[in-house]
Parts: C-alpha cells; sequence; structure tokens
C-alpha cells in the first residue's frame, strides 16, 4: 500500500506543534485579515493537498515524506520579477523596463538568477531602486488617470481620509499583506509633509512620496517571511506569505486581487481551493511568462549574443541570427508547454518549430510565408530542443561544432552528471591533427584529459556531428562522413546509438533526464538547490513524468502544492 | 608605522582636470573625515584603486620575447622606459613613462594557489585577495575564500560607509562576470562574497554625486534632498522593525544589514562635485545610448568609469575603488592595428576559446597580445592623468593614492599564476618608493622563488593608513591556512616602503 507522501510528513513534523498563522508584527497590533485569530491551522493539524497523481504508484524514495527545510526569510525579487511586479502594482500596460540598468547580480552558482543568499541589494542597487520609484512616483501621480487606478473608485472626500485610504489600499497590494496601523500611521505621517517637501500641498504630492516609499520598501522588493511560531520546529507559511511565494513561483509577479482575496479568507490552508487556485494561475497566461524564463536560463540565451561566426563559412549568419534563434527556441516551447501536450519528452522530441526565412534555410525547409515566423514540421533528424538552431549553434565555434560545450551540456543540464574539472593546467595541445573535427578532438583530448572526455563528455557531444556551428545538416565533415554514433552511461547502465536523434530518444525515455529536468525545476521554483528533505518529491514528480508522461504544468502543480513549499523549518532544534 | 600628518586647511580647493579651475567648496577633508569616522584626526586622506585587466600580459614566455616589463630594474626615467628593442617596439609599460618618476613596478610575484578547474576564474579569485579558489564552487563560478584589498582599506577606513566602489568596463559575459572584489566570508560560509560591479558610468555618477542640473536653486536642491531624506528615514525604520524580527537567520540580517547600510542621503558634498558640464554631459548621453552594453565602447567607458573615480576621492566620497576592463576572460574586441578577434582568442593564439581543439591559430597573436596590452595601460594613464591634475597643498591627489594597475593571469597561453604584473602609481602620501622598477624576490625571500602577492597588500594596506586605523600594521592579508593550503609568507615587501 502506499503512503500519501503529503499526508504523512504533516502528522510526522507536527508532533508537539502549537501554533497560528499570522503574520509577524513587531508592535504587536497587527490585524488578523481573516478574523481566523483562534483557528486551529497549526501544522501539526494542516491538511495538505493529496498527492497529484494517484494513479501511479510510488516506489522508492518517492514514497517517502518529503521535509519542509530551513529557508531565507526575505528573499529578494529579481530584476525580471521587479518589473513584472511594478507594472502590476502600478497597473501599467506594460513593463517599464527600468531593471535593464539596474546593477546585475554577480553570477552565482546556480543556473537561475534566484538564489537568496546571492541577491543583496548594495548602494548601486539601491541606488537604482531610489530613481526608479522617484521616476515611477512622478509619472504616476502627474497622471490623473493613472492615479486614480491606483486610487479605486469613489475615495473619500476628505483628503485626511483619503491618504489613509491610499496606504492602506495601495500598500495592501504593494506589501501583498495588509499594513499594520502603525506602517499605516508612519506612511501618513511622510504623506503629510508633502507640503513642506514640494512646496505645494495636494493629494497627488502626498501619493508621490507614499509610492516612493512603497517601491523602496523592504516588504516590495522582498518576499518577507517572518510568520513565526516561537514553540514549533515546523510551521506553514501563512496565507499571505503563500500567495506571494505562489505568484512569484509561477507568475514571476506579485499576486492579483484575486488571489489576495483568497489568501484573506484564508483559502489556501485549504487543500481544495489552494490547488484550484493554483490551477487557476497555471492556465493563466502569466504563467508563460516563468515557462519561458525558466528555459531561457537553462538554454543559456544570454550567452547567445556572443556566439561569433566565421564569415566565408556562414555568410548568412549575422547580429540579427541569435535573437532569431532565441524566438525560435521560445515559441517551440511556449507551444509544447501550453498548446501541446506539455510533457517534458514532447519538448525533447517534437519536431515542429517555428522559423523565418533565415532560420528555415537552417534547417533546408520551406519559408512560412509571411515575414515572421510561422510553424513548420520538421524531418526525423530534429527531435526537440537540442537539435534546433540555437542549441547548436551558441555550442559551436566560429568554424565548427563544439562536442566539448555540447557534451558538456547534454551531461551536465540534460542528465545532470556530475563531471570532474579539467585539471587546472590543462591546455589544449598545439597542433592537434585530424581528418575530421570528431578526430582532432579526440586527439586532443586523448592525453591527461582522456580520463574524462572519452566516456563522459565526447561522446553526447559527438551525437551531435551531423549539425554544423550554426545547426545545419551536414553528412560529411570536409572530405569524410560524419560518425555521430556513441556510448554513453546514465540510467545505470551503457546507452548507445548511431545519430543524435537516436540519442535524444534515449534521453527522452531516461529517468535520469526526466530527474534533471525536475531538479531545474525544482531550484527555479524555489531559489535553492534539492535538499535531503526534499529528494522524496523529486523523485516523485520525477517518477509522474517518466511513467506516466505527466505535463510540465503538473509537475509545477504538485510542486508548488508540497510541504517544502508551502511550510518551513524554522531551524530551531527541538 | 609611518604616518602623515598634512596641515590642511578647513576648505580644500582642489585643480580639476579638463584645464578647468574646480573649487570644491564642500571637500573638506576633515568633514568628511569625520562624517566617516575613520579614526585619526590630521591625517591626509588616502586612497586606493585597482585596476584589471584581463588573460595575462605579453611577457617571455616558452618562444615568445618580452615585451611587457622595463628593459632594466632600478630607477624609471621617461627616457628608458620608452627605449625600442631590436624589433623595434617600446615595452608596454613605457605607456606610463609621464609618470615614471611616480611608478613603483615589482615583478617577481605570483599567486600561491591553484585555480579549481577554471585558470581565469581562480586567477581572478586570488587577484586582490590573496586567498585560494573555493573548493565548492568550482571551475569558472570558483569564489574567493576571503575579502579584497578594496573591501579591507574601505571598511577600515570608513566604517560607517563600508562599500568600496566597484566599476566595471566593458562586455558582461555568463560564463565569468565580475572577478574582482569581495566582501569577507558570511557567517557560515568558507567563501568570500563577489560584488557586482555598476557597468554604466552615468549610474555610478549619479549615484555618487546625485543629479547635475544647472539650473537648480539651492532652495530646490534643499527640498530634493529633504524629499529623499524623509523617505529614507520611513525606510530605515521599516528595515530597523524588520531586522528585529527573531525569526530571521544571520544570514538574512546579513542581507538586510547591507541593505540598511546601502541607503544614502543627499548630502550637499555629494551635490557640489561635479564634473565640467561637458563631461559629465557626455556620461548622460552615453547612458540614453547605451554604449556601456556594447563592448566596442570598452574604451570610452573605461575613461568614464575613471572620471568618476578620480572626482569620487577628490571629493573624498569611497577611499577604495575598482575597475575592472573586460570580462573574467576578456572576449572583447580591442581597436588595435589588427585583426577583430576577441582580446580571450588572441591570448590562447587561436580562433578559439581554448577549449574548441580544431581552431585555426591566429597569426601573430603574440604581437596582437602586446598591442592589446598597450591599449590596457594607455587606459591606466588616463586614470593616473587624472587623479595628477587634481592638485592638493602638498601635491597632488595621486600623490595622496595608491594606485594600481594588475591582471589576473601571468600570462594568456599557460594561465600562468607567475610573475604576476603589478604597477603602482602614488606613494599613499609618502609611504611608498617612487621612480623605481624592483624584484619582489630581491627583498626578503630564497633567491629565485617567486614572492607571495599579497606581500605587496599588506604594504599597500599600511600605506593608505589601514594600519593606523586598525591600531597595528597589517602583516598577513589574505589566506590564513586551512587544511587543505597552509598560510603563505607575510609581512610587507620591503622593497615597496620610500
Amino acid at each position: 500500500m502506499r503512503v500519501t507522501p503529503y499526508l504523512f510528513v504533516a502528522i510526522l513534523v507536527g508532533a508537539g506543534c502549537q501554533g497560528k498563522m499570522g503574520l509577524h508584527d513587531p508592535e504587536g497590533v497587527m490585524p488578523d485579515p481573516a478574523g481566523q485569530e483562534n483557528s486551529e491551522t497549526s501544522p501539526n493539524n494542516e491538511t495538505l493537498p493529496a498527492d497529484l497523481f494517484p494513479d501511479v504508484p510510488c516506489e522508492g524514495l518517492a514514497c517517502e515524506p518529503a521535509v519542509p527545510s530551513v529557508m531565507p526569510r526575505v528573499s529578494r525579487l529579481t530584476h525580471h520579477q521587479w518589473e513584472n511586479a511594478v507594472r502590476d502594482l502600478l497597473r501599467l500596460p506594460e513593463r517599464v523596463g527600468l531593471s535593464s540598468s539596474f546593477l546585475s547580480d554577480p553570477l552565482s552558482t546556480s543556473r537561475f538568477d534566484r538564489l537568496a543568499a546571492n541577491m543583496e541589494v548594495t548602494p548601486g542597487l539601491w541606488d537604482d531602486y531610489r530613481e526608479a520609484a522617484e521616476t515611477l512616483a512622478n509619472q504616476v501621480t502627474t497622471d490623473a488617470a493613472a492615479l486614480s487606478a491606483l486610487e479605486g473608485a469613489n475615495p473619500p472626500a476628505d483628503n485626511d481620509a483619503r491618504i489613509r485610504a491610499f496606504a492602506e489600499n495601495f500598500g495592501r497590494r504593494a506589501y501583498r499583506r495588509p499594513l499594520t496601523e502603525t506602517e499605516v500611521d508612519r506612511y501618513v505621517r511622510v504623506m503629510n509633509q508633502a507640503g513642506e517637501l514640494f512646496g505645494q500641498a495636494s493629494f497627488e504630492r502626498s501619493a508621490e512620496l507614499a509610492i516612493r516609499g512603497f517601491l523602496q520598501s523592504p516588504h516590495f522588493l522582498y518576499r518577507v517571511e517572518t510568520h513565526d511560531d516561537p514553540g514549533a520546529q515546523v510551521i506553514a507559511l501563512n496565507g499571505f506569505e503563500r500567495a506571494s511565494k505562489l505568484s512569484f513561483a509561477l507568475w514571476n509577479t506579485m499576486p492579483d486581487d484575486e488571489l489576495l482575496e483568497a489568501a484573506e479568507r484564508g483559502d489556501l490552508s485549504n487543500p481544495d481551493l489552494l490547488v484550484a487556485q493554483v490551477r487557476r494561475m497555471l492556465d493563466d497566461e502569466r504563467a508563460s511568462d516563468v515557462v519561458a524564463d525558466f528555459h531561457a536560463q537553462l538554454l543559456d540565451f544570454k550567452h547567445f549574443s556572443d556566439m561569433s561566426k566565421a564569415p566565408e563559412r556562414f555568410p548568412d549568419f549575422n547580429p540579427e541570427t541569435p535573437g532569431k534563434m532565441k524566438q525560435e527556441l521560445a515559441l517551440f516551447i511556449e507551444d509544447v508547454v501550453f498548446h501541446d501536450g506539455g510533457t517534458y519528452r514532447e519538448l525533447m522530441t517534437a519536431r515542429h518549430s517555428f522559423v523565418d526565412e533565415e532560420l528555415a534555410a537552417i534547417y533546408g525547409v520551406t519559408a512560412p510565408t509571411g515575414a515572421d515566423f510561422g510553424r513548420v514540421e520538421l524531418d526525423a533528424s530534429r527531435p526537440g530542443i537540442l537539435t534546433r538552431s540555437g542549441f547548436l549553434a551558441v555550442n559551436g565555434t566560429a568554424y565548427d561544432p563544439n562536442p566539448i560545450h555540447r557534451g558538456v551540456f547534454v551531461d551536465r543540464q540534460i542528465l545532470c552528471i556530475d563531471l570532474p574539472l579539467p585539471p587546472d593546467d590543462f591546455s589544449i595541445p598545439d597542433g592537434v591533427e585530424g581528418n575530421t573535427n570528431r578526430e582532432r578532438i579526440e586527439n586532443a583530448t586523448g592525453g591527461c584529459g582522456g580520463g574524462c572526455h572519452t566516456p563522459l563528455i565526447n561522446p553526447p557531444g559527438f551525437a551531435f556531428e551531423n549539425y554544423d556551428a550554426i545547426g545545419a545538416w551536414r553528412d560529411r565533415d570536409g572530405d569524410y562522413d560524419v560518425d555521430a554514433s556513441g556510448s554513453l552511461f546514465f540510467d545505470g547502465q551503457a546507452n548507445s546509438w548511431q545519430t543524435g536523434a537516436e540519442l535524444i530518444g534515449l534521453i527522452a525515455e531516461s529517468t535520469d533526464a526526466h530527474e534533471c529536468y525536475t531538479r531545474h525545476w525544482f531550484e527555479y521554483i524555489n531559489g535553492r538547490s534539492p535538499t535531503a528533505g526534499d529528494e522524496p518529491l523529486v523523485a516523485r514528480v520525477t517518477q509522474a513524468s517518466h511513467q506516466a508522461d505527466v505535463s510540465v504544468k503538473e509537475m509545477l502543480m504538485a510542486m508548488v502544492t508540497s510541504p517544502v513549499f508551502l511550510q518551513r523549518d524554522t531551524g530551531r532544534s527541538e | 608605522m609611518r604616518k602623515k600628518k598634512v596641515g590642511y586647511s578647513r576648505r580644500v580647493f582642489l585643480k580639476g582636470a579638463f584645464g578647468v579651475s574646480m573649487a570644491l567648496p564642500f571637500l573638506d577633508a576633515f568633514a568628511a573625515r569625520e562624517a566617516f569616522a575613520s579614526g585619526n584626526d590630521q591625517i591626509t586622506p588616502r586612497f586606493f584603486v585597482a585596476v584589471r585587466s584581463g588573460n595575462g600580459v605579453r611577457q617571455e614566455a616558452g618562444s615568445e620575447a618580452e615585451k611587457f616589463w622595463p628593459m632594466q630594474r632600478g630607477q624609471l626615467t621617461a627616457g628608458m622606459m620608452t627605449q625600442t628593442d631590436g624589433e623595434g617596439d617600446m615595452r608596454s609599460i613605457g605607456e606610463l613613462a609621464d609618470h615614471a618618476s611616480k611608478l613603483l613596478i615589482i615583478d617577481g610575484t605570483r599567486y600561491m594557489f591553484p585555480g579549481n578547474g577554471c585558470g581565469h576564474s581562480g586567477g581572478g579569485n586570488q587577484c586582490l585577495t590573496g586567498t585560494p579558489p573555493s573548493q565548492t564552487p568550482d571551475g569558472n563560478r570558483s569564489l574567493a575564500t576571503g575579502e579584497s584589498l578594496d573591501n579591507r582599506i574601505q571598511r577600515a577606513l570608513c566604517p560607517n560607509d563600508p562599500e568600496p566602489l566597484t566599476l566595471a568596463a566593458g562586455r558582461s559575459s555568463s560564463y565569468l562576470n565580475e572577478v574582482l572584489s569581495y566582501r569577507a566570508p558570511s557567517a557560515g560560509s568558507p567563501n568570500g562574497v563577489l560584488r557586482a560591479a555598476e557597468r554604466n558610468p552615468w549610474e555610478a555618477y549619479k549615484s555618487l554625486f546625485g543629479t547635475p542640473d544647472e539650473m537648480s536653486s539651492s532652495l530646490l536642491d534643499e527640498q530634493i534632498a529633504s524629499r529623499r531624506l524623509s523617505v529614507n528615514d520611513l525606510l530605515r525604520d521599516q528595515l530597523t522593525a524588520l531586522r528585529s524580527s527573531p525569526a530571521l537567520s544571520r544570514e538574512d540580517l546579513q542581507r538586510l544589514d547591507l541593505h540598511q547600510q546601502s541607503i544614502r542621503d543627499l548630502e550637499n558634498r555629494m551635490m557640489d562635485c561635479h564634473l565640467p558640464t561637458q563631461r559629465w554631459a557626455e556620461l548622460e548621453e552615453a547612458d540614453v545610448n547605451n554604449l556601456h552594453t556594447d563592448p566596442v565602447n570598452t574604451e570610452e567607458i573605461t575613461y568614464m568609469m575613471m572620471d568618476v573615480i578620480a572626482l569620487c576621492f577628490a571629493c573624498d566620497l569611497k577611499r577604495a575603488a575598482t575597475l575592472q576592463v573586460g570580462n573574467g576572460n576578456d572576449q572583447t574586441v580591442y581597436n588595435i592595428n589588427g585583426p577583430d578577434y576577441p582580446f580571450h582568442w588572441i591570448s590562447h593564439r587561436i580562433q578559439g576559446d581554448g577549449a574548441s581543439g580544431s581552431a585555426p591559430p591566429i597569426d601573430n597573436a603574440a604581437d596582437l597580445h602586446y598591442q592589446i596590452d598597450r591599449v590596457q595601460l594607455r587606459l591606466f594613464k588616463y586614470l593616473l592623468d587624472q587623479l595628477d591634475q587634481y592638485t592638493t597643498p602638498t601635491g597632488t591627489l595621486l600623490d595622496d593614492s595608491v594606485a594600481m594597475w594588475t591582471n589576473d593571469l601571468g600570462n594568456g597561453v599557460g594561465h600562468s599564476y607567475n610573475n604576476m604584473p603589478y604597477i603602482i602609481a602614488g606613494s599613499g602620501g609618502g609611504y611608498l618608493r617612487q621612480g623605481v622598477y624592483i624584484d619582489a624576490r630581491d627583498t626578503g625571500t630564497p633567491s629565485g622563488s617567486y614572492v607571495n602577492h599579497a606581500q605587496i597588500f599588506n604594504t599597500v594596506l599600511n600605506a593608505v593608513g589601514v594600519g593606523e586605523a586598525e591600531g597595528a600594521p597589517v602583516d598577513d592579508f589574505g589566506h590564513k591556512g586551512s587544511d587543505q593550503f597552509e598560510q603563505a609568507p607575510g609581512g610587507e615587501l620591503g622593497g615597496m616602503i620610500a
């Protein structure tokens, strides 16, 4: 008999715990938004959503309970999330684009841009936030319609009441929770300084000061999760914390009004209502932002602009080409995840794509009519994202395919093989000879690097030797036939192939590959790598993807309704 | 420990760059120092800036002849620095001949620790820290395991403003980006915290000096400053309340502490420091046109950053700064007399990033590398020119500074950490020797063995006053010993001291 992991953990971790959900409130005057001060919502009693894959019998680790981790209490928004949140908070039609000049976060160990420990507010970034806040506050308060959209219908006639209402209502959306009385009072005090600070007292200038403050507030710039229960080891995130966590995980932006209201009603503590909200969010077009951003980072779109190709070999390659390659991949991924079956297998194997005339030429297909991108069907040599021009070209040199980069990508990002590092003093020997690119790489890496290259890196790289440095098909490398055959150890066994498409077919059926994809999503959604307590969740989602072909959306749903997402370890030793 | 006591007047006027005499009425060295609570009275503010290039220099290696270092050690003169060799080439360092009398050139040092999977990253890790690369993460994500020189200087001299000025010019990359400036490891972590660099000169400028506005009145300035102060006070209250939450971990608190320290009010002292109108307008225009995002503008952006650094020091707004030119394994295409290859390719002498195996060689690559070294040093000369044009009662701002040029590799082809290039200009107010090219191996280590480069840093730290601020001379900057690596020899480098 299978134990439902989530219910099991709720019983396990809650023993002896007491507590209630509520925001941390240093002044002790935080109103309970849903009047639930006395409700019994401690984690030990909390019923979390049931396992989402009842038709898939669990196996091994997937049957174990997932255990919540100690997690950061303050997680700064990524610049991308800041853009989306500002657009939605200020009810603007589109992103303002100001974050493009923000101080970038330094590169981190994660492939994704959201490791909480890596995201700080330094003087440079603080100044960027400040300047953006001043610009935007002025912009929306000098536009009567824009300000009215923020204020809502029928604001109080009395100026003092109007100021207070603005601080409460706008503040609730900026903080993504209701403000305490003390917090509202503090904003009102600043707003009442408008006359002195602008030389004219008006509601607009008061609102301008308030918006400056809200946009720079730590409660806007971070997801703040200070809800606590001093007696408990594991606690549930409260409703507003869940709303924010869900919306930034699934939309890369703040909660909408409906989600905030659901949090206020306590719906996010009810398993059925929580699942309904998550389902709504994944069906919303904002979810496509997250799917696009995740794959853009996984496939290293930022690196695409570094491509350079030798003009004598690739005369049609031009500065616009990398952008088109990105667009092709983005359209393909969006189509598979949201309009097709939406599974990992399809991402790896679907043979259609979206191209313009230039990319059509790379694939040797007839260009779609019209100037823009259109759908085309590709042949059996073009399964999924690994045979699209973008992946192949960014992992190509100026002249040739780059089997080392392609191989390392397959190992690390597709199969999560932990490759040892090259020796520090390693350099390619001078004057490497060979009849083909494959031979030259074999000769170059056969020496001291051969221990890794020969069994691990080169084979999955050579599998793509039929695709040249921009991804076009080739049967011959110079005067010689291309040899794409190889063998690689994964899924606990040696796997052999003759062509790149065959390797991809093996990957699409590989447990290791499904698990690797799941791990990437876990890291993106949670802003951290999986810990031991998260492994049962990773195993369960992997199993569902691999055995039952569940969609990417269902994988995400399982992740955000699990205890590792909805609860936290307080870090206290019991 | 030496102290330089200079009788500054209460109000210091500096003669600024661009041939314009610039009065900076709020540049009061004492007031600034007191504002940052650095400690000792009557000490001339001293400044540190490091400019870093990547990919190594064209120094003697294998069959390639020396093109970088001066032809002989000892006293430096403009004449000897600009001599040409048998091939008619001046050594790269000759680009700095105008400042011969203020230079201290040091060879014979090396990084003491191996890289951990990526020579460039491992070099960047050690460049200003003297610490080994992290065990985890590794490869091109490896981190330093201690703080960097600029961090130590800024936090020691300005405890209330511990963040140094961290700038980068040119290319950014998703492979290896910033490498230079590190905060000390957070509690519980063995690794330093890599600091992001500002890449837009106009953003750096506005952040330091505010937005210049020729039309503004003092009343308007006051209102702008008051508005910001009012909001900043609100934010400080919020951060204080948030930080009081017992739920926060040490890591959470550290992040919020940094956030709180980053909040700055607009002070007259900042607002009255500005470059001449024409120049700040050029920075603003560069921002409008996003010049900093296109690597083709690397050199122009570098000049702008250097103007910002010099003015920042002139107004005593920061005591330490770094400027990284190019990304970690610099892939900039420099403007030289040759084909348009990325510098990284040139440094490997092949048309590829070194791991390509089959890439064709680049003809004359060693000469192209030499030309790029000269570009890099011409850039550094511009910084020295700017620092030297701000005059003080005792000399110039350059005299009160330690301006260092370095590279995080010794040479490109071998990714060597031996014979690292260190060029220092300015004496730190008289502490350092000037006008001389020395071999670090001549000053206190067994003959023939390269010297720990962090000994240079000990000397620099004492030159700019960190020893005084901390109460004892610094002699052990860098790695303190671990299971993996012993502590490297410490102490100052005697040959550097005047």
